[in-house]
């Protein structure tokens, strides 16, 4: 289980930081 | 249509002859995509070779050309008959039955490639294709030779893969130059499968396949005809190879990874790092031998090492031959103050090789060594790639901490890896230079998601990362195809598109069809010379120093120099404006500088000797009158 919810942490984690990046990135580059 | 029946004829006869040089190399494959991967290897490898040396000898004649790729087919009918009837057993058995994970992993794999072939179908549209991947092709073509370009630095670049693309250019023009390039990216795919399946298990080499294929870094370069997945691929089969010398120690599979890694280091300068880091690793192999002695150890280390020096030197040296007949520096424009180089303003050197190699990536320290991960993913225009690898390598390779003790494979992968990165890191920080990284970061993703896929609470965790990475890449692959697509399927026109994505292409369509014969332009503000049917030379300040703005300073003296060179008339493009600002603002005081004086001459020197003949918002076409 600790197993589980530090993977599950992590790899929200680092989704979540690239979907905000890009989002930005892509924006910045459209305009 | 033209295009893909030569294109098959291309495929089908490089694997012909491959598959039959393979035979020398008793690689005993199991698998028919290893077969498939190494023979097609050896197959581009020869015509790599076959096409330089015609183009050299001035032999670059169509019918020849398609002459050879026919007779290959023809004599090699039967091996190329059973590879296409494996292939179809396979997908017969693939496609029928319960529809599983792996049957949605093909399904997804065999889906990006057709929407990526369709794309590659759309006219020749980047940025370094048309300033010489596949524009010096076609000027090889209409000049009958293959030959230096004084004004085109890149002429004298060791050019293993723009003979792939000349190749495909001969047979049917720029469109199977693109198609090549996709065909080599799927040979990639490929060779990460056959890799995956060798080595580990069937769900782990599918999952690497299709986690590298749709990684948006792959979706952009898949149809842009730039040479460097061609240097991943032969540094990928060169590990490849070192693998299966490592298990099997046979001599001929040391020599076919010599051959892979020197044809790599053939497509790039810095395709060399491959050399040197399977060089290091077949040291490190040698040693690892059991039951020898430590000396003996070190004399097989000796003779495995040098054997595989010697091998690559072999197929890269002509390279460097070429370039030192070219310009007397075997590896122009690079080290320029050990063996200097014609045409060379230490300028323009200090300009590419500093200024602009500083301005990609995030310092060269060691702690952003120890942030790369990280930067890698969340910021890959800071390493000139704006969409970049995704978040599946960073989000699942650190997960191996959670599966306990690593397999002895997948430690030495990441060493390796590990290697090329510091390599890189040192050299020039652009994500597309090092395309062979993410092949093997691929591997070892796909490995940890395979071992997470079997685990009861963490396959959840692996399920929701392949989708969220599917998810991210495919809006990447329809992100990065969305105008290529319409083209190619003639929804939009092929003018329409090419005005908007290479801004001086109105400017060639009037010169094109204005100038007379014989005509030859200076290309100011603009390097992207492919549309021009004109004969013409590069004059962009800060991308050539052959007409050397750099020790310039007045109008007389550049055009002392065009007449020099039989310049009829300039096409100019507005950007030169706007250069000077967009190099200052990137803190490239060097090539702003040069910028600057450029414009005032080239200014003084249209308004005092030249004639507008036509003029759009993108730039003019001017006549000279010395």
């Amino acid at each position: 289980m600790r197993k589980l919810l530090i993977a599950a942490v992590w790899v929200l984690l680092v989704c979540a930081f690239y979907a905000y990046f890009q989002l930005f990135a892509i924006l910045g580059y459209l305009k | 249509m033209t295009e893909l029946f030569f294109f098959l004829m291309f495929i089908a006869a490089v694997y012909g002859i491959g598959s039959f040089l393979l035979k020398f190399f008793k690689l005993e494959s199991k698998s028919f995509w290893e077969e498939f991967a190494f023979a097609n290897a050896l197959g581009l490898l020869l015509a790599v070779y076959v096409t330089l040396l015609l183009g050299v000898l001035g032999i670059l004649d169509r019918a020849l050309f398609i002459s050879m790729a026919a007779a290959s087919v023809v004599i090699f009918r039967n091996r190329i008959i059973s590879f296409a009837a494996a292939v179809a057993k396979a997908s017969k058995s693939q496609f029928t039955g319960r529809f599983n994970f792996s049957k949605l992993l093909l399904l997804i794999l065999v889906a990006f490639a057709i929407l990526n072939l369709v794309a590659s179908t759309a006219p020749v549209a980047s940025s370094d294709a048309l300033a010489y991947h596949v524009a010096l092709p076609k000027l090889y073509v209409s000049g009958g030779s293959i030959s230096f370009y004084p004004s085109i630095i890149p002429s004298a670049y060791p050019s293993a893969a723009d003979m792939l693309f000349l190749y495909g250019f001969i047979l049917d023009g720029g469109v199977l130059s693109g198609l090549v390039s996709f065909y080599i990216v799927l040979l990639l795919a490929i060779s990460i499968y056959a890799f995956g399946r060798r080595f580990f298990s069937m769900q782990a080499a599918l999952l690497a396949s299709v986690v590298f294929y749709t990684l948006p870094l792959v979706s952009v370069y898949n149809t842009r005809a730039f040479v460097d997945i061609s240097t991943a691929l032969f540094a990928f089969l060169s590990f490849y190879a070192l693998f299966l010398w490592h298990s099997h120690r046979k001599s001929s599979l040391l020599v076919l990874s010599a051959l892979m890694a020197g044809l790599s280091a053939s497509t790039k300068i810095s395709g060399i790092l491959a050399v040197a880091v399977i060089a290091l690793a077949v040291i490190y192999s040698s040693l690892l031998l059991k039951n020898i002695s430590l000396r003996n150890k070190i004399i097989a280390a000796v003779k495995s090492s040098f054997v595989f020096s010697v091998v690559s030197a072999f197929v890269v040296v002509p390279w460097y031959v070429r370039s030192f007949l070219y310009t007397g520096n075997p590896v122009y424009p690079l080290l320029f103050s050990v063996f200097g180089g014609i045409n060379l303003h230490p300028g323009i050197v200090f300009f590419w090789f500093r200024e602009s190699l500083q301005d990609v990536g995030l310092g060269t320290s060691v702690f952003s060594f120890l942030l790369l991960p990280w930067n890698m993913t969340m910021h890959p225009s800071a390493f000139g790639d704006l969409l970049g690898i995704g978040p599946v390598f960073l989000a699942v390779i650190p997960l191996l901490l959670l599966l306990g003790k690593a397999d002895r494979k997948i430690i030495a992968i990441l060493a390796m890896a590990l290697l090329f990165l510091a390599g890189w890191f040192i050299t020039g920080q652009n994500l597309r230079y090092v395309i062979v990284i993410f092949a093997l970061f691929a591997v070892v993703s796909a490995c940890v998601l395979s071992q997470l896929l079997r685990h009861n609470a963490l396959k959840y965790v692996a399920a929701a990362v392949i989708a969220a990475t599917l998810l991210f890449n495919s809006a990447a692959l329809l992100g990065t195809n969305y105008d290529k697509i319409p083209v190619a399927l003639n929804l939009v026109s092929r003018d329409s598109y090419l005005s908007g994505h290479s801004p001086t292409y109105g400017l060639f369509q009037f010169a094109n069809e204005n100038l007379p014969a014989g005509s030859r332009l200076c290309l100011y503000g603009e390097s992207r010379g492919y549309y021009s049917d004109n004969n013409y030379i590069w004059c962009n300040p800060s991308l050539q120093s052959y007409v050397d703005f750099y020790r310039m300073n007045s109008s007389q003296q550049l055009a002392h120099r065009l007449k020099e060179l039989n310049i009829t008339h300039v096409v100019y493009d507005r950007t030169a404006e706007s250069d000077v600002a967009y190099y200052a603002g990137r803190n490239l005081p060097h090539a702003a500088g040069v910028f600057m004086n450029g414009n005032r001459i080239m200014h003084e020197f249209l308004s005092e000797r030249a004639t507008l003949l036509f003029s759009n918002d993108n730039g003019a076409v001017y006549r000279l009158t010395y």
